[in-house]
Protein backbone atom coordinates (compact mmCIF):
# COMPACT_ATOMS: atom_id res chain seq x y z
CA UNK A 1 0.00 0.00 0.00
CA UNK A 2 1.18 3.45 -0.84
CA UNK A 3 1.17 6.22 1.72
CA UNK A 4 0.01 8.64 -0.95
CA UNK A 5 -3.27 6.81 -1.45
CA UNK A 6 -4.31 7.70 2.08
CA UNK A 7 -2.99 11.24 1.88
CA UNK A 8 -4.73 11.98 -1.42
CA UNK A 9 -7.96 10.45 -0.12
CA UNK A 10 -7.67 12.66 2.94
CA UNK A 11 -7.04 15.75 0.77
CA UNK A 12 -10.07 14.82 -1.35
CA UNK A 13 -12.40 14.46 1.63
CA UNK A 14 -11.13 17.76 3.01
CA UNK A 15 -11.71 19.60 -0.28
CA UNK A 16 -15.17 18.12 -0.79
CA UNK A 17 -15.94 19.28 2.75
CA UNK A 18 -14.76 22.79 1.84
CA UNK A 19 -17.06 22.76 -1.19
CA UNK A 20 -19.95 21.64 1.00
CA UNK A 21 -19.36 24.34 3.59
CA UNK A 22 -19.14 27.08 0.96
CA UNK A 23 -21.89 25.92 -1.40
CA UNK A 24 -24.65 24.93 1.01
CA UNK A 25 -27.12 27.16 2.79
CA UNK A 26 -28.80 24.63 5.03
CA UNK A 27 -27.08 24.70 8.43
CA UNK A 28 -27.39 20.92 8.94
CA UNK A 29 -25.65 20.39 5.58
CA UNK A 30 -22.89 22.75 6.70
CA UNK A 31 -22.28 20.66 9.82
CA UNK A 32 -22.26 17.45 7.74
CA UNK A 33 -19.58 18.94 5.49
CA UNK A 34 -17.51 19.99 8.49
CA UNK A 35 -17.59 16.36 9.64
CA UNK A 36 -16.26 15.37 6.22
CA UNK A 37 -13.33 17.75 6.63
CA UNK A 38 -12.54 16.48 10.12
CA UNK A 39 -12.50 12.90 8.84
CA UNK A 40 -10.13 13.83 6.05
CA UNK A 41 -7.75 15.29 8.61
CA UNK A 42 -8.06 12.17 10.76
CA UNK A 43 -6.99 9.92 7.89
CA UNK A 44 -3.93 12.10 7.28
CA UNK A 45 -3.05 12.05 10.98
CA UNK A 46 -3.25 8.27 11.27
CA UNK A 47 -1.41 7.62 7.99
CA UNK A 48 1.42 9.95 8.93
CA UNK A 49 1.58 8.40 12.39
CA UNK A 50 1.89 4.91 10.91
CA UNK A 51 4.56 6.14 8.52
CA UNK A 52 6.81 7.57 11.22
CA UNK A 53 6.08 4.55 13.41
CA UNK A 54 4.55 6.07 16.52
CA UNK A 55 1.00 6.29 17.76
CA UNK A 56 0.80 10.02 18.47
CA UNK A 57 -1.14 10.46 15.24
CA UNK A 58 -3.79 8.05 16.47
CA UNK A 59 -4.05 9.88 19.77
CA UNK A 60 -4.54 13.17 17.95
CA UNK A 61 -7.25 11.54 15.86
CA UNK A 62 -8.97 10.33 19.04
CA UNK A 63 -8.96 13.88 20.38
CA UNK A 64 -10.36 15.14 17.08
CA UNK A 65 -13.20 12.60 17.32
CA UNK A 66 -14.01 13.71 20.88
CA UNK A 67 -14.02 17.39 19.95
CA UNK A 68 -16.11 16.64 16.85
CA UNK A 69 -18.72 14.96 19.02
CA UNK A 70 -18.87 18.04 21.24
CA UNK A 71 -19.05 20.28 18.19
CA UNK A 72 -21.99 18.40 16.70
CA UNK A 73 -23.88 18.53 19.99
CA UNK A 74 -23.48 22.28 20.41
CA UNK A 75 -23.94 22.95 16.69
CA UNK A 76 -27.23 21.08 16.48
CA UNK A 77 -28.39 22.83 19.67
CA UNK A 78 -27.67 26.19 18.03
CA UNK A 79 -29.43 25.16 14.81
CA UNK A 80 -32.44 24.07 16.82
CA UNK A 81 -32.51 27.45 18.58
CA UNK A 82 -32.27 29.34 15.30
CA UNK A 83 -35.01 27.19 13.83
CA UNK A 84 -37.25 27.86 16.81
CA UNK A 85 -36.80 31.62 16.49
CA UNK A 86 -36.80 31.97 12.70
CA UNK A 87 -38.59 28.85 11.44
CA UNK A 88 -35.70 28.31 9.04
CA UNK A 89 -32.25 26.73 9.01
CA UNK A 90 -30.98 28.82 6.10
CA UNK A 91 -27.67 30.39 7.10
CA UNK A 92 -28.25 33.37 4.81
CA UNK A 93 -31.22 34.42 6.89
CA UNK A 94 -29.25 34.43 10.13
CA UNK A 95 -27.66 37.87 9.83
CA UNK A 96 -28.61 39.39 13.17
CA UNK A 97 -25.01 40.22 14.03
CA UNK A 98 -24.12 41.53 10.59
CA UNK A 99 -22.44 44.94 10.90
CA UNK B 1 -4.24 -8.51 10.34
CA UNK B 2 -0.82 -8.85 11.87
CA UNK B 3 1.53 -11.13 10.06
CA UNK B 4 4.89 -11.08 11.72
CA UNK B 5 5.83 -14.71 11.22
CA UNK B 6 8.22 -15.52 8.37
CA UNK B 7 6.29 -15.76 5.16
CA UNK B 8 6.67 -17.60 1.91
CA UNK B 9 6.70 -15.67 -1.35
CA UNK B 10 3.08 -16.56 -2.13
CA UNK B 11 1.86 -15.47 1.27
CA UNK B 12 3.62 -12.12 0.96
CA UNK B 13 2.02 -11.58 -2.43
CA UNK B 14 -1.41 -12.53 -1.11
CA UNK B 15 -1.17 -10.19 1.84
CA UNK B 16 -0.03 -7.43 -0.46
CA UNK B 17 -2.94 -7.88 -2.86
CA UNK B 18 -5.69 -8.18 -0.24
CA UNK B 19 -5.14 -4.80 1.39
CA UNK B 20 -4.64 -3.13 -1.96
CA UNK B 21 -8.00 -4.36 -3.22
CA UNK B 22 -9.67 -3.31 0.04
CA UNK B 23 -7.95 0.05 -0.22
CA UNK B 24 -9.23 0.68 -3.76
CA UNK B 25 -12.78 -0.38 -2.90
CA UNK B 26 -12.82 1.79 0.21
CA UNK B 27 -11.42 4.71 -1.74
CA UNK B 28 -14.03 4.49 -4.50
CA UNK B 29 -16.94 4.17 -2.07
CA UNK B 30 -15.64 7.05 0.05
CA UNK B 31 -15.19 9.36 -2.95
CA UNK B 32 -18.62 8.60 -4.40
CA UNK B 33 -20.37 8.97 -1.04
CA UNK B 34 -18.55 12.22 -0.25
CA UNK B 35 -19.48 13.77 -3.59
CA UNK B 36 -23.08 12.60 -3.19
CA UNK B 37 -23.15 14.20 0.26
CA UNK B 38 -22.38 17.66 -1.07
CA UNK B 39 -24.60 17.56 -4.17
CA UNK B 40 -27.73 15.76 -2.98
CA UNK B 41 -30.90 17.77 -2.43
CA UNK B 42 -32.16 15.52 0.34
CA UNK B 43 -30.85 16.04 3.86
CA UNK B 44 -31.57 12.47 4.93
CA UNK B 45 -29.66 11.13 1.92
CA UNK B 46 -26.77 13.38 2.90
CA UNK B 47 -26.76 11.94 6.42
CA UNK B 48 -26.78 8.41 5.01
CA UNK B 49 -23.88 9.18 2.67
CA UNK B 50 -22.00 10.64 5.62
CA UNK B 51 -22.52 7.25 7.24
CA UNK B 52 -20.95 5.57 4.21
CA UNK B 53 -17.98 7.93 4.29
CA UNK B 54 -17.51 7.33 8.01
CA UNK B 55 -17.60 3.57 7.50
CA UNK B 56 -14.94 3.89 4.81
CA UNK B 57 -12.80 6.02 7.09
CA UNK B 58 -13.15 3.36 9.80
CA UNK B 59 -12.01 0.80 7.23
CA UNK B 60 -9.02 2.96 6.38
CA UNK B 61 -8.08 3.12 10.05
CA UNK B 62 -8.25 -0.67 10.25
CA UNK B 63 -6.08 -1.01 7.14
CA UNK B 64 -3.56 1.29 8.76
CA UNK B 65 -3.50 -0.92 11.85
CA UNK B 66 -5.38 1.54 14.05
CA UNK B 67 -7.97 -0.95 15.26
CA UNK B 68 -9.04 0.87 18.39
CA UNK B 69 -9.50 4.08 16.45
CA UNK B 70 -11.53 2.25 13.81
CA UNK B 71 -13.95 0.88 16.38
CA UNK B 72 -14.11 4.24 18.12
CA UNK B 73 -15.05 5.71 14.77
CA UNK B 74 -17.83 3.15 14.35
CA UNK B 75 -19.18 3.67 17.87
CA UNK B 76 -18.88 7.43 18.22
CA UNK B 77 -19.38 8.63 14.67
CA UNK B 78 -21.68 6.11 13.06
CA UNK B 79 -23.44 5.19 16.27
CA UNK B 80 -23.89 8.58 17.86
CA UNK B 81 -23.15 11.48 15.57
CA UNK B 82 -25.14 10.25 12.57
CA UNK B 83 -28.12 9.56 14.84
CA UNK B 84 -27.72 13.07 16.25
CA UNK B 85 -27.75 14.45 12.72
CA UNK B 86 -30.90 12.54 11.87
CA UNK B 87 -32.52 13.98 15.00
CA UNK B 88 -31.41 17.42 13.90
CA UNK B 89 -32.95 16.89 10.45
CA UNK B 90 -36.14 15.64 12.04
CA UNK B 91 -36.47 18.46 14.56
CA UNK B 92 -35.73 21.28 12.15
CA UNK B 93 -38.06 19.74 9.58
CA UNK B 94 -35.61 20.75 6.87
CA UNK B 95 -37.90 20.65 3.90
CA UNK B 96 -36.94 17.76 1.68
CA UNK B 97 -36.34 18.20 -2.00
CA UNK B 98 -36.28 21.99 -2.04
CA UNK B 99 -33.72 24.01 -3.92
CA UNK B 100 -32.86 26.26 -1.01
CA UNK B 101 -30.34 23.73 0.26
CA UNK B 102 -27.76 25.20 -2.09
CA UNK B 103 -26.27 28.65 -2.37
CA UNK B 104 -26.67 30.64 -5.63
CA UNK B 105 -24.90 29.27 -8.69
CA UNK B 106 -22.13 31.90 -8.70
CA UNK B 107 -21.25 31.08 -5.11
CA UNK B 108 -21.25 27.38 -5.94
CA UNK B 109 -18.77 27.93 -8.75
CA UNK B 110 -16.55 29.90 -6.40
CA UNK B 111 -16.84 27.11 -3.84
CA UNK B 112 -15.92 24.49 -6.44
CA UNK B 113 -12.94 26.61 -7.48
CA UNK B 114 -11.63 26.93 -3.96
CA UNK B 115 -12.17 23.25 -3.27
CA UNK B 116 -10.28 22.31 -6.44
CA UNK B 117 -7.48 24.70 -5.54
CA UNK B 118 -7.13 23.23 -2.07
CA UNK B 119 -7.24 19.69 -3.42
CA UNK B 120 -4.64 20.48 -6.07
CA UNK B 121 -2.31 22.16 -3.60
CA UNK B 122 -2.61 19.47 -0.93
CA UNK B 123 -2.30 16.47 -3.23
CA UNK B 124 0.47 18.16 -5.19
CA UNK B 125 2.48 18.68 -2.03
CA UNK B 126 1.77 15.12 -0.84
CA UNK B 127 2.78 13.56 -4.14
CA UNK B 128 5.90 15.69 -4.42
CA UNK B 129 7.05 15.03 -0.88
CA UNK B 130 6.12 11.39 -0.38
CA UNK B 131 6.34 10.24 -3.99
CA UNK B 132 5.86 6.51 -4.27
CA UNK B 133 6.64 5.74 -0.66
CA UNK B 134 5.32 2.44 0.63
CA UNK B 135 3.60 2.86 3.95
CA UNK B 136 4.42 -0.59 5.25
CA UNK B 137 8.18 -0.58 4.87
CA UNK B 138 8.52 2.18 7.38
CA UNK B 139 5.70 1.31 9.74
CA UNK B 140 6.52 0.10 13.23
CA UNK B 141 10.03 1.41 13.01
CA UNK B 142 10.89 -0.66 9.97
CA UNK B 143 10.17 -3.98 11.63
CA UNK B 144 7.72 -5.12 8.97
CA UNK B 145 8.67 -6.56 5.65
CA UNK B 146 7.44 -4.80 2.51
CA UNK B 147 3.99 -5.89 1.44
CA UNK B 148 2.99 -7.07 4.90
CA UNK B 149 0.40 -5.18 6.85
CA UNK B 150 1.51 -3.07 9.76
CA UNK B 151 1.10 -4.63 13.17
CA UNK B 152 -2.13 -3.31 14.68
CA UNK B 153 -1.76 -0.91 17.55
CA UNK B 154 -3.09 -2.50 20.72
CA UNK B 155 -5.41 -0.54 22.94
CA UNK B 156 -2.92 -1.12 25.75
CA UNK B 157 -0.29 0.87 23.88
CA UNK B 158 -2.78 3.60 23.15
CA UNK B 159 -4.00 3.70 26.74
CA UNK B 160 -0.45 3.88 28.11
CA UNK B 161 0.33 6.81 25.88
CA UNK B 162 -2.92 8.68 26.57
CA UNK B 163 -2.63 8.29 30.34
CA UNK B 164 1.11 8.87 30.26
CA UNK B 165 2.09 11.58 27.84
CA UNK B 166 -1.33 13.03 27.13
CA UNK B 167 -3.12 13.10 30.49
CA UNK B 168 -3.53 16.86 30.54
CA UNK B 169 -5.03 17.15 27.03
CA UNK B 170 -7.22 14.16 27.87
CA UNK B 171 -8.60 15.90 30.96
CA UNK B 172 -9.07 19.08 28.96
CA UNK B 173 -11.07 17.15 26.36
CA UNK B 174 -13.25 15.67 29.08
CA UNK B 175 -13.95 19.21 30.33
CA UNK B 176 -14.75 20.31 26.78
CA UNK B 177 -17.23 17.44 26.46
CA UNK B 178 -18.86 18.34 29.77
CA UNK B 179 -19.12 21.99 28.76
CA UNK B 180 -20.59 21.00 25.40
CA UNK B 181 -23.12 18.73 27.11
CA UNK B 182 -24.31 21.46 29.45
CA UNK B 183 -24.21 24.03 26.67
CA UNK B 184 -26.30 21.89 24.34
CA UNK B 185 -28.90 21.33 27.06
CA UNK B 186 -29.07 25.04 27.88
CA UNK B 187 -29.33 25.98 24.22
CA UNK B 188 -31.91 23.44 23.20
CA UNK B 189 -34.27 23.57 26.14
CA UNK B 190 -37.33 25.72 25.77
CA UNK B 191 -37.13 28.04 28.74
CA UNK B 192 -40.00 30.43 28.28
CA UNK B 193 -42.86 28.84 30.21
CA UNK B 194 -45.23 31.61 29.16
CA UNK B 195 -44.88 30.64 25.52
CA UNK B 196 -45.65 27.03 26.30
CA UNK B 197 -48.54 27.96 28.56
CA UNK B 198 -50.10 30.29 26.04
CA UNK B 199 -49.82 27.64 23.35
CA UNK B 200 -51.46 25.05 25.55
CA UNK B 201 -54.20 27.47 26.44
CA UNK B 202 -54.80 28.33 22.83
CA UNK B 203 -55.04 24.64 21.99
CA UNK B 204 -57.41 24.10 24.88
CA UNK B 205 -59.55 26.99 23.70
CA UNK B 206 -59.66 25.46 20.23
CA UNK B 207 -60.74 22.12 21.65
CA UNK B 208 -63.44 23.75 23.76
CA UNK B 209 -64.62 25.78 20.76
CA UNK B 210 -64.82 22.65 18.65
CA UNK B 211 -66.82 20.86 21.30
CA UNK B 212 -69.17 23.79 21.70
CA UNK B 213 -69.51 24.14 17.96
CA UNK B 214 -70.33 20.45 17.64
CA UNK B 215 -73.04 20.67 20.27
CA UNK B 216 -74.79 23.76 19.07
Amino acid sequence: MKLNFFLVLSAFLFSVGIYGVLARRNAVMLLLSVELMLNGVNIALVAMGVMVGNITGQIFALFVIAVAAAEVGVGLGLILLVYRNKQAVNVDEVDLMKG
Amino acid sequence: MSLTAPLTEGAVLATAIGPTVAMVVIGIVAVVAAVHLVVTQNVVHAAVSLMFVLTCVAGTFMLLGAEFLGWTQVLVYIGAIVVLFLFGVMLTRARLGEAELDAPVSQRWAAAGSALLVFGLLSGVFIKVFGNQDILVLSNGGRNAPGVLAEPTTSAELGNDIFGNWVLPFEAVSLVLLAALIGAIVLARRDDPEHVRSRVTRREIEVIDEELGGRS
